[in-house]
């Protein structure tokens, strides 16, 4: 093997370990940005991923990553979930009540395993990806002990609601915190006084493929200037049942129609007529609907990541946002859209987006700072590298750009 | 707006500002009570309770409490009825300047006092009910503990 011409020996690429509940085909934002994450390094290292799940099996291969289960033992997601809505209202600086905080921690499980598979592994590097870490991180050690491998958080915090208390003991262990929007970033260098310098923007980069939306979905040029309402998306993702719809929209928007994406189910409506689309609701298709559309209004429950008014506004298109999400920070830092609080504001911001100038402007700055900041997929590899392997490559030493994201 | 040509730059967050005190001026044309997400803050704002301290007749009360202009009536021209009107004036005035000013004074303490009525009243109407609020979410925690104790008991029971 050692004299093959035809295999070039390869010098050992650095391995980066990625601690996270948030990986497989969940249709969950912190899933996708995980993915994103994980493909950007992939680009330079061996990355394998150690998936806190319920019933832990056998390492196995996900495309380029090694999957490494580890089992939370005694965790109550639905308890926890029941307990962070009666907790929503409570959005003190402080963090949740202690009593609350504990029960918290409880339902949260433990995965002690974790640490046996970070041994397995010896990483060069290691990300935490989400806060929800049950398990003993002080096994890291703190930065600056001895010869142990960078910690990257990212703690996938949604804005708007109550800083998980563990945050604070994340940060303790991690040499630098990777932030998904700005309110985030605010929110940590509030929490981590002096440690502004290592609360870095990692600027998720969006993929958007340019060549499909320059053609229309079918059926929907005979329906003219449309706004496109995303009621769910992808299919399977959240959704809250709201009074505004497909078919309420148009009546103050005189004239213009609505194309509504409520999971499987595509439609376009005008004041006379509703089209159901034909279509695979796939992101490609996705993207060929918003990039035809005069502005997007997301009325989805807001997720940590604010994918859609990303690609909303990488598309040219501005987007309307519910306030105080991860959406409403990317948009407001763009100035690349507008946010409501209530169905009334959601109407005026749309009022004023197609019915005057400002919503071509509104469009053109959102492009500019999301082609800018997320649109462009090799710088965002190389900053990953930097960020987490501590070096800014020349070129990559293997794959094509974006491997496996 | 109409002089807004696509090189120009805008701030969403001043247009949002707008638009929303554009509705704070009570010129709005929807329904503005769907909220995106619960929220016990949200609750609190949109209950229905106007605060005192936004209504019309003490917003009437500050434009009017200074009186000053309404006491130098000059009469417009020289005619001899602006002459006789300004000379009453003066004397009116200089007989009564003690009494104009004391009165004055006496509306100027009557509007703070009844501006800060209505700005404590309306501390207290809402700190009732974000106590109120407080005390719903201590339950709650305290419900999750029950339930937690019931489901465990249940699955020692099993």
């Amino acid at each position: 093997m050692a004299n093959s011409p035809a295999v070039p020996s390869r010098a050992r690429l650095p391995v980066v370990a990625i601690v996270t509940r948030h990986w497989g085909q969940a249709a969950n934002e912190a899933a996708a940005a995980t993915r994103l994450v994980a493909g950007a390094l992939a680009r330079h290292a061996d990355v394998a991923v150690v998936q806190l799940v319920e019933n832990a099996g056998a390492t196995y291969l996900d495309s380029v990553f090694e999957i490494h289960p580890a089992a939370v033992h005694g965790a109550n997601p639905r308890r926890s979930a029941l307990l962070r809505a009666a907790l929503n209202g409570h959005a003190d600086a402080a963090g949740p009540p202690p009593a609350a905080a504990e029960l918290l921690r409880r339902y949260g499980g433990e995965a002690p395993e974790v640490e046996g598979e970070l041994n397995k592994i010896a990483p060069d590097a290691v990300v935490l990806a989400g806060v929800d870490q049950p398990w003993d991180v002080s096994v890291l050690g703190r930065p600056g002990d001895g010869s142990r491998p960078p910690v990257l958080v990212i703690p996938f915090l949604d804005a708007g609601r109550p800083v998980p208390a563990e945050i604070v003991r994340l940060v303790e262990h991690a040499d630098r915190i990777g932030t998904i929007h700005p309110d985030e970033r605010a929110t940590l260098v509030g929490l981590a006084p002096g440690r502004e310098r290592d609360i870095v923007p990692v600027d998720l980069a969006i993929g958007v493929n340019r060549h499909a939306t320059a053609d229309p979905l079918a059926g929907v040029a005979a329906f003219g200037k449309y706004v496109l309402l995303i009621r769910r998306f992808p299919a399977g993702g959240p959704r809250l049942e709201r009074s505004v719809n497909a078919e309420t929209l148009p009546t103050i928007l005189d004239g213009l129609s609505v194309a509504e994406v409520d999971g499987e189910t595509w439609r376009i409506c005008d004041d006379h007529n509703t089209a159901v689309l034909p279509v695979n609701p796939s992101g490609v298709n996705f993207a060929r609907l918003v990039a035809r559309a005069r502005a997007t209004i997301d009325v989805r429950p807001p997720g940590p990541v604010g994918t859609m008014a990303i690609e909303s506004m990488l598309l040219g298109v501005p987007a309307v946002v519910p306030d105080g999400s991860a959406a409403k920070a990317h948009v407001a830092a763009a100035n690349g859209g507008l946010w409501y609080r209530n169905i009334g504001e959601l109407f005026d911001a749309v009022r004023v987006l197609v019915r005057t100038p400002i919503g071509a402007v509104l469009a053109r700055q959102g492009r500019a700072y999301t082609q800018t900041r997320h649109g462009d997929i090799d710088d965002f590899v190389a900053r990953m590298a930097a960020l987490v392997l501590g070096h800014r490559p020349a070129a990559p030493p293997h794959g094509e750009a974006g491997r496996g994201v | 707006m109409d002089g807004l040509s696509e090189n120009d730059t805008l701030d969403a967050a001043t247009i949002v500002e707008q638009l929303r005190s554009l509705v704070a001026e009570g010129r709005h044309e929807y329904p503005r009570t769907w909220m995106p997400r619960a929220s016990y803050e949200d609750l609190v704002a949109d209950d229905g309770r106007e605060p005192i301290h936004l209504h019309e007749s003490i917003h009437y009360l500050h434009r009017h409490w200074n009186m000053a202009d309404s006491r130098s009536c000059k009469g417009i021209g020289w005619g001899p009825q602006a002459i006789v009107q300004r000379l009453l004036s003066r004397i009116v005035n200089g007989a009564m300047s003690h009494y104009f000013a004391e009165e004055q004074m006496f509306r100027s303490h009557l509007a703070r006092s009844i501006d800060a009525i209505a700005y404590r009243v309306d501390n207290l109407n809402y700190a009732d009910q974000r106590a109120l609020l407080g005390a719903v979410r201590e339950d709650l925690i305290e419900l999750a503990r029950h339930v937690e104790h019931r489901l465990d008991t249940r699955e020692v029971d099993r």
